[in-house]
């Protein structure tokens, strides 16, 4: 089978329940906004494929739970992100206080080089911010991450951030760096199964190389 | 926003808006280019197959009464309790609460717990208005005075707000929920250890049934409880079809949450050649998903036949628990 794309990147969207990253991956992947979302429970993915420079890149967002307690599920799969936004919802303090808890999360669960980005998102709700734009920018600085002010409701900044999140991925890749993105090892879980992984099939050879599709996640 | 089944409608093909106040997602003029044209065709298809058997059912029950006789009682809420018994049988056994403790709720467990009320079935039209989401949210809060370990957890919002829909009595909504979710209170604490308990329970079982599906995990490096976490947290509610819920929940309400073992194992022994067939996480959880939507899913009345004769009882999954509880 042909494939229809370059590359495969695979992002990550976390931050506080109820910032907005199910509705900011749904504007991206299938252009919509209304309100009938419900909460994630778990994690879920969309696809979009997109040209960059030339480049056809296969983006696979990921979309987890923001309920803190989910984290004891959905952490064992941010090994194999290559690229992070982390999302606060600018009229919740809480939430923009709380990214420097996720941050700490990535750290300790993500790959060591993956690209991060911070998001703050329903700037169509002016009158009720509460977190400045500076405060938002000096927090991106503090960790050394691009940040964009975005609105899912209004479709403001969302392709831009993608595309600059991807763009960046795609920029470390071809200068040879990142080559460990995505090879985070295991998640330890079948340890004593490993017998019957071998006997599974040896569809997993691959997976170490960078853009293929086994990249485990 | 499911486009390939009717999630929550379990009304008449023809009607608009059923029972328990859930909109049709389609029109009833559909042309075939719409996106809801197979969706509304399995449905109405599904519906007829499945109106004598609901009509069947309920003239036995207002016939024969088999409340009085155990066996009896267990064989007819397996072939589903008609809807007109569901409240009275749902609350059978349930006692009332009791005293409130007086532990207080923390300020954040109801900003959670609001957070989620209008992203609670956005499409019933009974949750539409401020006043019925506050039921809800005191139903959830009522909860979290009950049981302080869970305070509030994501999913418990589908559970209490689809109880207070069918038993429309805020009261022993509260106590049903209080009820059925403490002896599962730690699947939904802070750190879910109940879940991933039974999910290793689920895959021990899974070893011995459907090995496949096991050395697909491994080969994959995937846990359970990332791909049907949300089945067990919300008892299989925005998985499977609503019709199909309510009788997964006959089951389980009478006979005890061995039904969730029970259906999650036929489901995955249906559809274990597609899923050895994943070469990826992403296929995989992508093959995880299409369980919902699928023909298999929407058939209840064969579904809870099948999955009956899955041979798991309650004892043996109590006995696996004990097994991995050190574990979690
Ligand atoms: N005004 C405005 N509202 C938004 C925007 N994005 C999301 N919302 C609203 O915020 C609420 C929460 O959005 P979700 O996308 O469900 O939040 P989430 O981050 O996915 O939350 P969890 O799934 O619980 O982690 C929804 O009711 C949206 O209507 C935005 O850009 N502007
Ligand atoms: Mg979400």
């Amino acid at each position: 089978m042909a494939r229809t794309y370059d590359y495969l990147f695979k992002l990550l969207l976390i931050g506080d329940s109820g910032v907005g990253k199910t509705c900011v991956l749904f504007r991206f992947s299938d252009d919509s906004f209304n309100n009938s979302f419900i909460s994630t429970i778990g994690i879920d993915f969309k696809i979009r494929t997109i040209d960059l420079d030339g480049k056809k890149i296969k983006l696979q967002i990921w979309d987890t739970a923001g309920q803190e307690r989910f984290r004891t599920i959905t952490t064992a799969y941010y090994r194999g992100a290559m690229g992070i936004m982390l999302v606060y919802d600018i009229t919740n303090e809480k939430s923009f206080e709380n990214i420097k808890n996720w941050i700490r999360n990535i750290e300790e669960h993500a790959s060591q080089d993956v690209e991060r980005m911070i998001i703050g998102n329903k700037c169509d709700m002016e009158d009720r911010r509460v977190v400045s734009r500076d405060r938002g920018q000096q927090l991106s600085i503090e960790y050394g991450t691009k940040f964009m002010e975005t609105s899912a409701k209004l479709n403001h900044n969302i392709e831009e951030a993608f595309y600059t999140l991807a763009r960046d991925i795609k920029g470390k890749m071809e200068r040879g760096q990142g080559q460990t993105v995505g090879v985070g090892g295991t998640t330890g879980r079948y340890q004593q199964d490993s017998t019957i992984a071998a006997q599974g099939n040896n569809l997993c050879k691959n997976r170490h190389t960078f853009h293929c599709d086994f990249i485990a996640f | 926003m499911n486009e390939q089944c009717a999630l929550h409608f379990t009304g008449p093909p023809g009607s608009e808006v059923d029972d328990l106040g859930f909109r049709r997602p389609w029109d009833v003029k559909l042309d075939e280019n719409s996106t809801y044209f197979k969706a509304a065709n399995a449905y109405s298809e599904f519906w007829t197959q499945y109106l004598p058997t609901l009509v069947r059912r309920r003239k036995r029950w207002e016939k024969v009464d088999p409340r009085t006789h155990p066996l009896l009682m267990q064989r007819f809420i397996h072939k589903g309790v008609p809807s007109t018994f569901r409240k009275e049988i749902w609350l059978r056994n349930c006692p009332p609460r009791g005293e409130i403790p007086s532990t207080s709720v923390p300020n954040l467990v109801a900003e959670e717990i609001r957070l989620d009320l209008p992203r609670t079935f956005p499409d019933n039209i009974r949750l539409r208005n401020t006043k019925a989401q506050n039921t809800v949210g005191r139903i959830l809060y009522e909860l979290a005075r009950f049981v302080p370990s869970i305070g509030y957890c994501q999913g418990l919002n589908f559970i209490a707000a689809l109880l207070w829909l069918l038993l429309e009595n805020e009261e022993r909504t509260k106590d049903l929920l209080i009820f059925l979710i403490k002896p599962r209170s730690s699947w939904y604490g802070m750190d879910m250890s109940g879940l991933r308990r039974d999910m290793r329970v689920l895959y021990e079982l899974l070893r011995q049934e459907v090995p496949v599906i096991c050395s697909t995990l491994v080969r994959l490096d995937v846990g359970l409880d990332l791909l049907l976490g949300k089945w067990f947290l919300c008892w299989f509610l925005e998985v499977l079809p609503m019709e199909t819920v309510l009788r997964i929940w006959d089951c389980f309400i009478y006979e005890g949450d061995v039904w969730f073992f029970r259906v999650a194992i036929r489901l995955l022994r249906i559809n274990s050649i597609k899923i050895a067939a994943c070469k990826t996480m992403d296929q995989l959880l992508t093959t995880i998903q299409s369980i919902g939507p699928s023909k298999p899913s929407l058939k209840c009345h064969l579904l809870i036949q099948n999955a009956m004769s899955e041979k798991i009882t309650q004892d043996q999954v109590d006995a696996l628990r004990d097994r991995f509880s050190k574990e979690f």
